[in-house]
């Protein structure tokens, strides 16, 4: 008698897969970065750092999906394991499944401590966070291809409303704010783009989904396009903070973009509390980071084990839970965020490094036999 | 048929499990509009102070239009009182003479007593909170009373036909300062910024002026590192200062030509710091000031739209500006020794290395700035005459 509808198919196009960076990155990490940034950089340097992470991250966009998609529509267990052999890439699926578990439990507890902090007063944070992890749970179960449908969908509004906040912060900018310029030491540089590395991991979901489109011959060009997005929004962000507080302001206010959202004002008592509509669109952005980072873990773990896809969320769910609710404190908070961005940025540089370099040595190796062999065969 | 339970089964759970526990209702929140801080009394040698808080509270149904027919005018607004040790110890307090639950989301204003800025310390204490907690907006304004009032009293002061003295404040501030000789209001964010730079800077006075209404002029200097107002500087120093650290200033300059006064409405001010001497002990700095301005009144009954006249009143106006703004360079170098002219700001933004060498010593301890020599030069450009050439 329940009728569950089906996508015509379970691919995506290579736009999707394009706005699936924006919807991964895009998350927590951007609302405490202008002030992480502005700690270690004196007047607006900080842009170098953001811009050298961004082309870090960029390279390994392309790697990841060009490694990928010398495969089609092949699932990364098999390429990994045509590469690397069955158990190394069966070990390798699980550490990047864990990776998708941390961020997801990560997430989960900062959208829960930041709405506890600024919308709901008396709530405990267990309950926010179990609500919204429920929802999530929801969302993850039904069909793949919709929760990309959903970030497409979500990814114009969370562009409009920075937009919109940044147009009307205008008459706080102060242009003196920017200066002075190229005054930062080597090692506050070298902090900052610590900083801003850690904010931008979540590319391990292209090693999964780059399988899911229907062409991925452009892939890498438009996973290029999609890191390139974010890398613009972050520096963007970045100036607008500094831009309004300054540095030492930007440095000293724990997440900047929400207190330039609680100044706008439309002029003549309109609308005097913007912060909550942006709060609003902002969990939306939450939503997309979360739900790529639980998915994308459900289909590296369901590609090693073969159960249920509800089976998994029946277990990981509560698991989730508790995990998120472990740290004590905001201090306890921020190492386990730390924690998860580190073991992100190396598990899948390693990855992407070492898949890349051996299928390009294949690659070399098989047109030279087969050259080699047309010269035989032609003698 | 199997489908009737299961929709009533849907119908309660959205009934059982919907709900907000931070509900309140809009009857129960009690509106903070406005602070006022006053220090109650010094505890001796133990360093510790008692505060008295004032938080206006609106009333929202003495907003509103009254109704035909009479009943009792309601009153707007109710300003409760409080002393204790630290601000959100009071606050807490409070709630338990309010009947509402205090909401201060919509603070416009903060009145700090000039008792309470001249304690070392204290000011940066008291406005921590304002800062610190999520509730409170960057955007809310800070003043200090003028000596000799409470800060208390400027939030019970209330011209006929303004309903609430808090936004009768806001509104003060919004439309008065470009018009007048006074600095732009300062906000708590700002505030925040400036402590944090660790550089001094000047917070605008608030005064009660004739007929149940409020001035807003002069301003209360700051040093930078303990945060602690040192003096305050009157009317006329606050509008040479005006002129040296304001853009959008519009103040009338009043001057004489061939014996004949006419008034000069300023519209627009460029500021151009150089510095001459870079060698520390003999620092030597030249402030520009290009003026573009208009002519407001006269009172003569010469032709005003003649290039000589023009000329004179060009010279004679940069003469007044430089006169004003040189008092103020005076008092604030030689009297006070502290750099509110925002030099300090200037080095550290286009001068780093400089900033670096001096920074420790700036206006303490060696005290560049106040051996520095500083140069103020005026350039004035009149570009319109008004709609009329002679009156008379």
């Amino acid at each position: 008698m329940m009728y569950q509808f089906k996508y015509a198919d379970d691919k995506i196009s290579d736009n999707e897969l394009m706005i699936t960076i924006p919807s991964i990155t895009i998350g927590v990490g951007v609302l405490s970065l202008p002030s992480l940034i502005a700690e270690d950089t004196i007047g607006s340097d900080g842009w170098i750092p953001i811009i050298s992470a961004g082309v870090f991250f960029v390279a390994l966009a392309w790697l990841i999906v060009k490694v990928a998609s010398m495969y089609p529509n092949q699932p990364f267990i098999s390429f990994a394991s045509v590469l690397l052999s069955k158990p190394i890439a069966t070990v390798l699926t699980i550490l990047l499944a864990l990776q998708g578990f941390f961020i997801t439990a990560f997430v989960l507890r900062i959208i829960a401590d930041l709405a506890k902090e600024y919308l709901f007063d008396r709530t405990p944070v267990e309950v926010i966070s179990l609500c919204f992890l429920l929802v999530v749970s929801y969302a993850v179960s039904g069909s793949r291809v919709g929760l990309f449908r959903l970030n497409m969908m979500f990814f114009p509004i969370i562009i409009f409303i920075i937009v919109f906040v940044g147009i009307f912060s205008i008459n706080w900018y102060d242009a003196s704010n920017f200066l002075p310029v190229f005054q930062t030491d080597f090692r506050g540089y070298l902090n900052a783009s610590r900083n801003s590395l850690f904010s931008l991991t979540g590319l391990f979901v292209l090693f999964f989904y780059t399988s899911l489109v229907r062409k991925p011959d452009k892939a890498p060009k438009k996973a290029v396009y999609g890191m390139t997005m974010v890398s613009i929004f972050y520096i963007f962000i970045y100036f607008m903070c500094i831009g309004v507080f300054g540095y030492a302001g930007t440095a000293n206010v724990n997440y900047p973009i929400v207190e330039i959202a609680k100044e706008v004002e439309i002029p003549g008592g309109v609308f005097e509390r913007f912060d909550s509509i942006f709060f609003v669109i902002w969990i939306m952005a939450v939503f997309n980071t979360v739900t790529m980072a639980f998915d994308s873990s459900l289909y590296a773990l369901k590609s090693v084990f073969n159960l249920k896809k509800i089976h998994y969320i029946l277990f990981l769910t509560p698991v989730l839970f508790f995990v998120a609710m472990i740290p004590k404190d905001v201090i306890d908070v921020r190492e386990f965020g730390d924690f998860v961005s580190l073991y992100g940025l190396v598990i899948t540089t390693l990855t992407a490094i070492v898949l890349f370099t051996i299928a390009s040595v294949k690659k070399k190796v098989s047109s030279e036999a087969n050259t080699s062999k047309r010269r035989n065969s032609k003698s | 048929m199997k489908k009737i339970p299961i929709f009533v089964l849907c119908m309660v759970v959205f009934l059982l499990l919907t709900g907000c526990w931070d509900r309140t209702e809009i009857e129960d929140q009690g509106f903070v509009v406005g602070s006022a801080i006053d220090l109650e009394e010094e505890n001796g040698n133990d360093n510790s102070f008692k505060i008295k808080l004032t938080n206006q509270i609106v009333l929202p149904g003495g907003l509103g239009t009254p109704l035909q027919g009479g009943g009792r005018e309601q009153e707007a607004y109710h300003n409760i009182t409080i002393t204790g040790n630290s601000i959100f110890e009071i606050i807490r307090e409070m709630a338990t003479s309010a009947n509402e639950r205090l909401f201060f989301q919509h603070m416009k204003v903060v009145v700090v007593s000039d008792k309470v800025a001249r304690e070392p310390g204290l000011f940066s204490k008291v406005m921590d909170v304002y800062i610190r907690d999520h509730e409170m907006r960057r955007g809310m304004r800070i003043l200090i009373a003028k000596e000799g009032t409470e800060a208390k009293e400027i939030l019970d002061v209330l011209p006929p036909g303004e309903k609430v003295p808090a936004l009768y404040i806001d509104s003060l501030l919004e439309n008065s300062y470009k018009t007048a000789s006074s600095l732009e209001p300062l906000q708590v964010g700002q505030l925040q910024e400036r402590m944090l730079t660790k550089r001094s800077y000047t917070i605008p006075e608030i005064q009660v002026g004739d007929n149940q209404t409020l001035k807003y002029k002069n301003a209360a200097v700051f040093q930078a590192p303990e945060n602690r107002m040192v003096a305050s500087l009157s009317g006329e120093e606050t509008r040479g200062l005006a002129f040296l650290t304001e853009h959008d200033q519009t103040s009338p300059v009043m001057v004489n030509v061939d014996g004949e006064d006419v008034v000069i409405e300023v519209l627009d001010i460029n500021h151009t710091y150089d510095v001459l001497s870079d060698d520390k002990d003999n620092l030597a700095f030249e402030i520009s000031l290009n003026i573009e301005g208009s002519i407001a009144e006269t009172f003569g009954n010469s032709k005003v739209l003649k290039a000589s006249f023009f000329k004179k009143l060009e010279k004679e106006t940069e003469k007044k500006v430089k006169e004003i703004t040189e008092k103020t360079i005076k008092v604030v170098q030689d009297d006070l020794q502290v750099d509110v002219i925002q030099i300090g700001d200037t080095l550290f933004q286009r001068h780093y290395d400089l900033w670096q060498k001096v920074k420790d010593n700036w206006d303490q301890g060696e005290n560049y700035f106040s051996k520095a020599d500083i140069h103020v030069t005026v350039d004035v450009n009149i570009s319109k005459t008004g709609a009329s050439d002679n009156f008379k």
